[in-house]
């Protein structure tokens, strides 16, 4: 019914244009109107949004203990995966830096002199892919083992010494194609006895924080589906409190659009205040764990500091906990609304 | 504006509360519907807001079939049309103006232009200066008042009653009556169902009678109220 007027409007300039040949003042007046009123619209759009994501908000602190516990329900869902993801994350950088110590230990054969270990170092050294060498004489070797272990005292026993000399060797790349070269090249090499790098353990240590993480990335999954489910039903209960509400707004004729709108803010508030909420265990628990972290890493020689979550992690998880609250509310509320009619 | 083609209407339940009923209200035209209760009064008018719908025949409502109207189009439907009921419907956790202002909000009208059409409606039912007040704190009587302002501020086309005056006393019934004729005066389509045959008597409007579901009679408006006192309530209106 209401059409009709508009159609009318819409008709007589299309009638003018069409006598005028189209100038540009019919054009500009006729283009005024219809800018003007979708510009109202949209500002009464807005201003209904902030009045909605308010009121919604200020709906929920009328309960305020009710809503406190749902966003802590959704916090700690949150705040779960969020500090396995940053264990696992310190973890791989801890791992990575042991490896940019990465060296390739080359054991002589007993029968090569100190002499013939340093030509062969100097050789080693030439190569491109390798940055730089140190021997190990037999005797340092001696000193280091005597230094190094319990069994010091067992060397005067022997008559001679019977550690090799050893070449220390710093690839000029970390990447595995290069230490391999190197390895391959080495491990040809008549006087060498034994190559070997540290490689192997950090590759598996590297294997096992992998699998970890791939592990973190389920329970990230299974707990945003945790989240959408707890506010899903959060906002099923908050549906039903809102029965009349919803079935008076439908019968003056409020589009299914207009009555979720509070309950998708609700939602969003939900998971907003969840993310806050994370965000402070999370803190809680890096705090907490600073002390032991760094006595941990200490006797293992490491001055890594136990690193927060960065900017933009924070911004991530607030906003993927206000994203899930926003569709476990969507999902309450398309399965629940349509169940209420007026009858 | 109103059509009825051969409209069944069957529930769920069984219970068949409208038969092969056919009936056409002009524009403009002011109707009562009456009948005991259970006669089908109040499935004839949710057929027109879609609130049920038909199991066969077609509701025609200004020029739209509404056999062929989606889910979607509902709303829009229902806000070209006012709605009265008689259990009121208003919301207690919102202001008496935050209820009549409720179709405007939906509707998209700026906040500027809702607050003077708010209070105009109010001031029609006489209700000026209780806008603050909660539903909860008025009577039943001044609610009714306040939902027939909430169905009469968006100047609907269409004005429905379902027994808008059935708890209330003979005076404040005639006032509330008065208050649809006015409407119907402006040039709008008023049905009003209600079960009040001394007042409907009183009014000489077209009067519909449902019986078991069925149209039993149809008498059309009589000349008792003269075009001089249909000028005369105009007046007082104004």
């Amino acid at each position: 019914m209401s059409k009709r007027p508009r159609a009318g409007v819409r008709a007589a300039p299309r009638k003018t244009t069409k006598r005028r040949s189209s100038t540009k003042p019919t054009r500009s007046s006729r283009s005024k109107p219809l800018l003007k009123i979708p510009r109202e619209r949209f500002d009464t759009w807005v201003l209904r949004h902030i009045q909605v994501m308010t009121g919604s908000l200020g709906r929920l602190t009328k309960q305020p203990v009710a809503s406190l516990l749902t966003a802590t329900v959704i916090g700690i869902a949150l705040a779960l995966p969020t500090s396995m993801y940053l264990l696992v994350d310190n973890a791989r950088d801890i791992v990575s830096q042991w490896q940019s110590q990465g060296e390739i230990w080359l054991y002589m054969k007993p029968n090569v002199s100190d002499l013939r270990a340093n030509q062969i170092a100097a050789e080693l050294e030439a190569r491109p892919d390798v940055a730089s060498t140190r021997l190990i004489t037999k005797e340092q070797a001696k000193a280091l083992f005597i230094e190094h272990s319990n069994l010091g005292s067992a060397m005067d026993l022997l008559a001679e010494n019977p550690l090799p000399a050893a070449i220390v060797l710093t690839p000029s790349e970390l990447n595995s194609a290069v230490v391999d070269g190197i390895l391959w090249h080495v491990r040809e090499m008549p006087q060498v006895d034994l190559a070997k790098t540290d490689r192997e353990w950090i590759e598996r240590l590297q294997a096992i924080i992998d699998l970890a993480r791939t592990f973190v990335w389920i329970i990230i999954l299974a707990l945003c589906f945790g989240v959408t489910i707890i506010v899903g039903n959060t906002i099923r209960l908050d549906i039903e409190n809102h029965r009349q509400e919803i079935i008076v707004t439908k019968l003056v004729g409020g589009t299914d659009g207009f009555v979720r709108r509070p309950f998708l803010y609700v939602g969003y508030w939900y998971g907003l205040g969840g993310g806050v909420i994370a965000l402070i265990f999370v803190g809680l628990a890096v705090a907490f764990l600073q002390q032991p972290f760094n006595h941990v890493l200490g006797l293992f020689e490491s001055h890594y500091q136990l690193a927060w979550l960065s900017l933009a992690d924070c911004l991530v998880l607030l906003a993927s906990g206000t994203f899930l609250g926003w569709v476990g509310s969507w999902i309450g509320v398309s399965k629940h609304l349509r169940d209420i009619e007026p009858t | 504006m109103i059509e009825f083609h051969q409209v069944n209407k069957r529930y769920e339940s069984g219970h068949q509360a409208l038969s092969n009923l056919s009936f056409q209200m002009s524009a403009k035209e002011m109707a009562f519907l009456t009948g005991h209760s259970g006669a089908g009064k109040s499935t004839l008018l949710k057929l027109i807001a879609l609130i049920e719908r038909a199991t066969t025949g077609s509701v025609v409502i200004g020029g739209q079939n509404l056999n062929a109207m989606g889910r979607a189009h509902i709303p829009f439907l229902r806000r070209s049309i006012g709605l009265i009921f008689q259990d009121h419907q208003l919301l207690h956790d919102r202001s008496v103006f935050d209820n009549v202002a409720l179709p405007l909000i939906i509707a998209g009208m700026p906040p500027g232009k809702i607050a003077p059409l708010v209070l105009a409606a109010l001031e029609k039912v006489g209700l000026e200066g209780r806008d603050k007040v909660r539903p909860i704190m008025l009577s039943g009587g001044e609610q009714q008042r306040v939902g027939i302002a909430r169905a009469l501020v968006g100047r609907p086309k269409v004005l429905l009653a379902d027994e808008p005056t059935g708890n209330l006393d003979p005076e404040l019934s005639r006032e509330i009556m008065q208050l649809f004729v006015d409407y119907h005066l402006e040039g709008n389509t008023v049905l009003i169902a209600t079960h009040d045959l001394d007042l409907v008597a009183n009014m000489g409007k077209r009067v519909l009678t449902l019986e078991g579901g069925k149209l039993m009679q149809d008498i059309p408006a009589v000349g008792e109220v003269t075009p001089q006192a249909e000028e005369e309530t105009a007046v007082s209106y104004e």
